[in-house]
């Protein structure tokens, strides 16, 4: 009231001439003017008055200010920037004009948080106007601890016609347990896979949100789903309009609680706008859930989602594995239970499992060949893509194999092992796991796909071992592979190496540069000494595995090719496929050397050019392959705006691989049969020069003898120079500090001018391995090879037959060997299955030996020597033969 | 009773401010004098006006609403002070558990409804405040159930026609009024815009027509009769566009049985700039009006007309439903001058379209939703400060709605005539039993214009108008903004409307001289 007075009096007001006049009909009136009240002139300083520079407030308030002298009134500016940008959509500036006070509350919502803000006051009048100084403020994230994303009813979550169909429905009975309704999502095969390339397995549900979402940072919800295949992602439309979205690792058949950090989500990039490629989570303006790559049935179920912050969550989810955090007395054990012996440090950061191979009250038969303590977890691994831990051994048992499996929520177990001699003895060395390396086993009842999300147990163990001593893993923990390795990209060297896979201390380190997919679910890659070619300076070759009728298996590194010579024109690479056949009546028409992955290459240039080129069968025996940059095929032509670049290997910056195999009947019919752990061997990958594409035979692979077509020669030692030149195709395949082969010349009469000498001593036995890669066409019966023994050895000698997916080792166990030359021929037949099945290698899947070994032992502990010479595969014996000739 | 006796006086007086133009507004030579504006008894054209109001319907997604942002849209509501408003849903969003029996017949159909969700939570908020506020509220459904793709309840072919619509009708209005104690409902809208029709797949209303658009009418009178709501009147068309509204504004009109049915004239106009600057737009509604009378005698008496969607057609975006221009002054003045002229030929109550950015959406093939800019203010809190911000015409409208009050007497001025002076236009409003008197003048010109104003005396006859006149000036560089972010007069002077006032009324500028605060 007293304000509305003082206005009054303040205002000029201009009553010129009240002047009466009369008229008959309408009565008598006054005549009054109203002026409309102007100021012009200069106008007075004037300072802003509060909040004060730096308040922080994350609700409303009122600015003040001075009244200046000679204002009419006054105009505040608002803005995310100091210089109160204006047509800047990622910037806030709001203005209010007019206010006829020097005081003005804010009752709107600044959309960004946790920023200053400006504010500055300009006084009107008709002529002039004057501008305050600036102020700041900054408004803080609201104290939201969790802001749900309502399930509510269906009509909440919309469809995108433009996918397949899916029934989508509220579930109301409590479903997961939490109190909350569930959306569920049910969809079949006959809408998502009807061949309608478009739309098919791809099912989008929007739930329109336009919510702000800060003072949180992950989206919690509870999920399940059950089914075929399927990829489900939670995608949120930010603020500037960009695509981002999360995988969920789907466990099948199992209800699971999902924790999504916003900083792990990716920009969607196909087909969307882009605009700062920087998920703007504080504002979503839709939650969605969507389906890739689905095709057959399935029903899904979300509920309960909400943004929360991280930290309220974290101890559901596993960053340094505390072995306190679970009872022992709760775990389980495999073969041997250690914890009787076993050892956890006061912060249950280590843990030490002891073992004795002696026998004990608890454990009747003492440590005798393996043990897995089963850890129990009951956790979740949330944000990182790898495993760290370190690990250490004691005990005389260096050729021992460490294990560390994974046993999933959908009971999917997964394993990492390690020999020994990898580690050190009695000291602690580091390791690191990336998930993805993580392999199969046979135990896999689950999806088959790595989740690694929420985690059951930790199997903690060790095989091959028969001694006493202990196994200790400390700190171990989940961790980011970005964190410790500072350049993922491939530095390509000046002759165009791009990787030979022979700088890898081991086969895990391959992932901090290569990248697989999971769409195929069988992707794997390893470093192979087996199947290697190219001699002793080659250390390994990789395996990059795939499974047959499912989506391409791709396997992707990022490049730097910034010092590489710029006159190379092509790109070479080995190959050389293993894929298995699979056991099916409808596909057994096929020839095994048919089944041989389809490999495309793709190199993607810094320019945007993806090119292309497809190997429809990679070859069963090693070979090279040269491709020149001009038979690569541009396959994204109708995404460039400019006219397309030609391939230049400075300007190329990734590269891609991908494999697949698929089953068709003899109708021509796909006939899916879903073959896993199917290998193809890489090698020795460079851009090159060449005159034209070529694909050549490396030597190293064995076929009949050119003099004699049903015998195949495996080795004769005839080519070695020197005894090193011997771990060209032999290798230790254990250690032992008394390993020795060496070249000799005592041989047998057959024998040329060299044999190998094989040390060994005593009761502990020793193994020497030779490798062997036999063309795709060879056949045979049987094995053949001259020894010379010592009269008192017995050696195992082993065939390492691949069947499938299972490497086996067929023995012949050769006693009482002669001391004098003497020529074996041993059919098939007699080589059994040392884990006692009943498999025989036949005749067309001999090709499949891939190295045979000799185990020496003998029963005095004395050190001695055996000649082996001349190993043989025969065509023309029988299965059983079993003959031993004396050579003279 | 009441009402009825003034609308037949307002229907004689709408009919001789049409014909004759008499007393001190026309001088001695026969000229009308567009300098002296004196508003007279003779010139009331509506002595019973229903009031202004704005579309604040069921919030589409009353999730997106963010802590604090509902609060803040019922203060926006509280200063707007609208006596009637039109609150529109989906019966898709209740209806669940639908069986078609499987065959072809519809009167065996069960379904049941499921009101325990946001939707109708929000629209009984939403009911309940006008209750509280005395607001009139025209409820209804935008179109019959079914998503446009799939017509799962089979009833696009019949539309309102089908007997299933009048029974969900009156269920519902049977739940909000008998479960939930709605008072405020007045009138059901039949449907939205029955007579734009679209095509298959882009609009339910594809097959409808002005017969089974009347057909629907007949049945839900009848349901809401049978369930006892005789007192709420089905609008009479809830027509787009001035050719269609003819055609169902006839036909109404020329049909003694719809013509009971319902309750009103009632049609949208989304005005082109032109219509309404040159004053055209006040003499095609006359028109209308006209055309009606001719076939209904009972024009203004029982049926009286509306304007139920308000809005300007210039600046429109198909795309996204929304108006480019929505954030400038000109709407508001536009906005303002549409009031003026509808009023002045004889609507009686106009909802402006619409109050919230936040409450309707467009709905993408994508499956996502954008929302229309059509609203006065945005409540999203993640719309950028400068939408979330009460624009313009919000500050024009809420000097309207608070001066044109309901049962207040809207009076033309012969200067009003486009033949004199289309640039400028004026009307008086005298409120209910004369409490109070403003004077709304409206300049379109490019130059200010020097006018006088009087309140006669006739209209004074209670001496109520007093000697305060509040002035607000609605142009860019004038208006004021008090601190609470409303708009508040330019001055308070001790005068009467019942004496000559002399103001310039600036270029391009609404103003409001009235007796009362507005």
């Amino acid at each position: 009231m007293k304000k509305r007075f003082l206005g009054l009096l303040l205002l000029p007001l201009m009553l010129i001439g009240c002047v009466s006049q009369n008229t008959p009909d309408q009565g008598s009136y006054e005549h009054n003017s109203i002026n409309k009240t102007t100021k012009t002139g200069e106008i007075g300083d004037f300072k802003l008055t509060g909040p004060e520079n730096g308040f922080v407030t994350d609700t409303g308030f009122t600015f003040t200010w001075e009244a200046a002298n000679n204002a009419d009134n006054y105009q505040i500016e608002i803005a995310s920037t100091l210089s109160f940008v204006t047509d800047d959509e990622d910037e806030v500036y709001v203005k209010e004009s007019n206010l006829a006070s020097n005081q003005y509350a804010l009752n709107f919502n600044l959309p960004k948080k946790d920023i200053l803000y400006y504010w500055r006051v300009t006084a009107v009048n008709a002529d002039h106007n004057k501008k305050s100084d600036i102020g700041n403020f900054f408004v803080a994230s609201p104290h939201i601890d969790e802001i749900p994303i309502k399930i509510e009813d269906e009509q909440d979550w919309v469809l995108h016609k433009e996918g397949s169909y899916a029934d989508i429905k509220i579930d109301r009975s409590d479903f997961f347990g939490t109190g909350h309704d569930s959306l569920a999502i049910v969809f079949d095969k006959e809408h998502t896979n009807q061949g309608i390339a478009k739309s098919d397995g791809w099912i989008v549900i929007t739930k329109s949100e336009d919510r702000e979402l800060y003072g949180t940072d992950s989206f919690y919800f509870n999920f399940y789903y059950s089914g075929h295949d399927a990829t489900v992602l939670v995608r949120c439309l930010d603020y500037d309009g960009e695509y981002w979205h999360k995988q969920v690792q789907i466990s099948n058949n199992a209800k699971q609680t999902i924790l999504m950090r916003y900083e792990d989500f990716e920009l969607r990039t196909a087909g969307t706008n882009i605009f700062n490629r920087k998920f703007d989570w504080q504002h979503i303006r839709y939650f969605e859930i969507v389906f890739e790559r689905t095709f057959g049935d399935g029903i899904c179920l979300f509920s309960n989602i909400k943004a929360v912050k991280y930290d309220d969550y974290k101890d559901m989810f596993i960053e340094k594995m505390d072995f306190r955090s679970t009872d022992p007395k709760d775990w389980t054990y495999e073969n041997y239970d250690f914890r009787n012996e076993m050892v956890i440090s006061e912060d249950g950061s280590e843990l030490t499992l002891n073992f004795t191979a002696k026998n004990a009250e608890t454990n009747p038969n003492g440590f005798s060949g393996y043990g897995f303590q089963n850890v129990n977890v009951y956790r979740y691994f949330v944000q990182g893509d790898a495993v760290r831990m370190k690990v250490k051994y004691t005990g005389a048992s260096m050729n021992s194999m460490f294990y560390f499996r994974i046993l999933e929520e959908d009971n999917d177990r997964w394993q990492f092992k390690l020999s020994f001699n990898y580690l050190v003895r009695d000291d602690y060395k580091e390791i690191v796991i990336p998930l993805k390396a993580f392999q199969r086993t046979d135990y896999m009842t689950g999806d088959g796909a790595k989740q690694f999300y929420f985690i059951q147990k930790f199997n903690i163990g060790l095989a091959d071992n028969y001694s006493t001593g202990s196994l200790s893993i400390k700190d171990l923990e989940v961790i980011k592979i970005d964190d410790i390795v500072e350049n993922r990209t491939r530095i390509v060297s000046n002759d165009g190496c791009i990787d030979n896979f022979n700088d890898y201390g081991i086969y895990t380190e391959i992932y901090y540069y290569w990248d697989q997919s999971t769409v195929n679910k069988d992707e794997a890659m390893k470093l192979d000494t087996v199947h290697k070619t190219g001699g002793s300076s080659n250390t390994y070759c990789a395996e990059f595995d795939y499974k047959a009728d499912m989506e391409m298996a791709t396997y992707q590194i990022m490049l730097d090719t910034k010092g590489v010579d710029p006159t190379l024109n092509a790109f070479s690479i080995w190959l050389k496929d293993a894929s298995v056949k699979f056991d099916d009546p409808a596909v057994s028409y096929l020839d095994e050397k048919d089944i041989a992955a389809e490999m495309t290459i793709q190199l993607t240039m810094d320019t945007g050019e993806w090119y292309r080129v497809v190997i429809d069968k990679v070859e069963k025996e090693w070979h090279k392959y040269t491709i020149k940059f001009d038979d690569f095929v541009l396959n994204n032509g109708d995404q460039l705006f400019d006219k397309p670049n030609p391939l230049n290997v400075n300007h190329i910056i990734h590269m891609a691989f991908g494999f697949k195999y698929l089953y068709y009947d003899q109708l021509g019919n796909h006939h899916p049969t879903y073959a896993i752990a199917n290998p193809v061997y890489l090698d020795e990958i460079y851009f090159t020069n060449a005159t034209e594409s070529s694909i050549t035979e490396i030597s190293g692979t064995i076929k009949e003898d050119t003099d004699n077509p049903n015998r195949i020669t495996i080795e004769t030692m005839e080519g070695y120079a020197n005894d090193r030149n011997i771990f060209e195709n032999w290798s230790y395949a254990t250690e032992r500090d008394y390993n020795e082969m060496a070249l000799s010349t005592d041989v047998s009469s057959q024998g040329g001018a060299k044999s190998l000498r094989m040390h060994y001593k005593g009761y502990e036995s020793i193994s020497y391995a030779r490798t062997t890669q036999f063309a795709n066409t060879i056949t045979a019966k049987g094995f053949c090879i001259d020894i010379k023994g010592d009269g008192k050895a017995t050696v195992y000698l082993n065939l390492n037959w691949r069947s499938g997916t299972s490497l086996m080792k067929m023995r012949v166990t050769l006693n009482n060997l002669p001391t004098t030359w003497t020529h074996y021929e041993i059919g098939f037949e007699l080589f059994k299955d040392v884990n006692g099945s009943s498999k025989t290698i036949s005749a067309n899947y001999a090709k499949n030996i891939e190295s045979v070994s000799f185990g020496i032992v003998n029963g005095d502990y004395s050190a001695s020597d055996i000649y082996v010479d001349n190993l043989r595969l025969l065509k023309d014996i029988g299965y059983t033969t079993n003959t031993r000739t004396a050579i003279n | 009773m009441k009402t009825r006796t003034k609308n037949i006086i307002s229907l004689i007086l709408l009919s001789s401010s049409l014909i004759a133009m008499a007393g001190c507004n026309v001088q001695g030579n026969g000229k009308v004098d567009k300098d002296h504006l004196v508003f007279d008894k003779k010139h009331v054209v509506l002595d019973n006006f229903e009031g202004l109001g704005v579309e604040w319907g069921t919030y589409e997604d009353p999730d997106k609403l963010s802590s604090g942002s509902w609060e803040r849209s019922l203060q926006i509501m509280d200063r707007l002070n609208p006596q009637v408003t039109r609150c529109m849903l989906n019966y898709d969003w209740f209806i669940t558990n639908f069986d078609d029996k499987y065959d072809n017949d519809r009167s065996n159909d069960t379904w049941e409804y499921n009101f325990s969700n946001k939707l109708m939570n929000n629209t009984i908020d939403v009911l309940r405040y006008c209750d509280d506020h005395d607001i009139d509220v025209a409820f209804g459904c935008w179109n019959v159930p079914g998503s446009l793709g799939k017509d799962e309840y089979n009833m696009f072919t019949d539309v309102t026609s089908d007997p299933r619509w009048a029974t969900m009708t009156a269920d519902i209005l049977e739940y909000l009024i008998k479960f939930q104690g709605i008072k405020c409902i007045k009138y059901f809208v039949n449907s939205n815009e029955p007579n734009y029709s679209g095509v298959e797949g882009k609009s339910k209303n594809y097959n409808n027509t002005f017969d089974i658009w009347a057909q629907g009418v007949k049945n839900v009178r009848k349901a809401l009769d049978d369930r006892g709501f005789n007192e709420i009147k089905i609008i009479g068309g809830d027509t787009t566009g001035f050719e269609g509204t003819i055609e169902y504004f006839n036909g109404i009109s020329t049909n003694n049985e719809l013509k009971e049915a319902v309750g009103d004239y009632g049609f949208h106009v989304y005005c082109p700039n032109m219509i309404i600057d040159t004053g055209d737009l006040a003499v095609r509604i006359k028109d209308i009006y006209n055309k009606v009378k001719k076939n209904d005698k009972d024009l203004g008496v029982k049926r009286i007309p509306h304007i139920w969607e308000a809005g300007l057609y210039d600046g429109k975006n198909a795309e996204t439903d929304s108006n480019a221009y929505i954030a400038n002054y000109s709407y508001g003045l536009r906005m303002a001058d549409y009031t003026l002229q509808c009023a002045i030929a004889g609507v009686n109550s106009i909802v402006y379209w619409d109050f919230d950015d936040g409450m309707h959406f467009m709905y993408n093939a994508d499956g996502t939703m954008t929302s229309k800019g059509w609203g006065m203010f945005s409540s999203l809190s993640t719309d950028s400060a400068m939408k979330q911000r009460l624009r313009p015409w919000y500050h024009s409208s809420v000097l309207l709605t608070n001066l044109m009050r309901k049962g207040s007497m809207i009076i033309d001025n012969p200067a009003n005539d486009p033949e004199v002076d289309n640039t400028f236009r004026s009307m008086g409003v005298v409120g209910k039993d004369g409490a109070y008197a403003g004077v709304v003048a409206i300049n379109r010109g490019f130059e200010p214009v020097t006018k006088t104003f009087r309140i006669a005396s006739d209209l004074n006859e209670n001496n109520l108008i007093g000697n305060k006149i509040y002035v607000y000036i609605y142009n860019e560089n004038d208006l004021k903004i008090g601190e609470d972010g409303f708009v508040k007069e330019n001055q308070v002077l001790d005068l009467s409307l019942k004496d000559e006032i002399e103001m310039e009324i600036p270029r391009n500028s609404m103003v409001i001289l009235s007796s009362k605060e507005l």
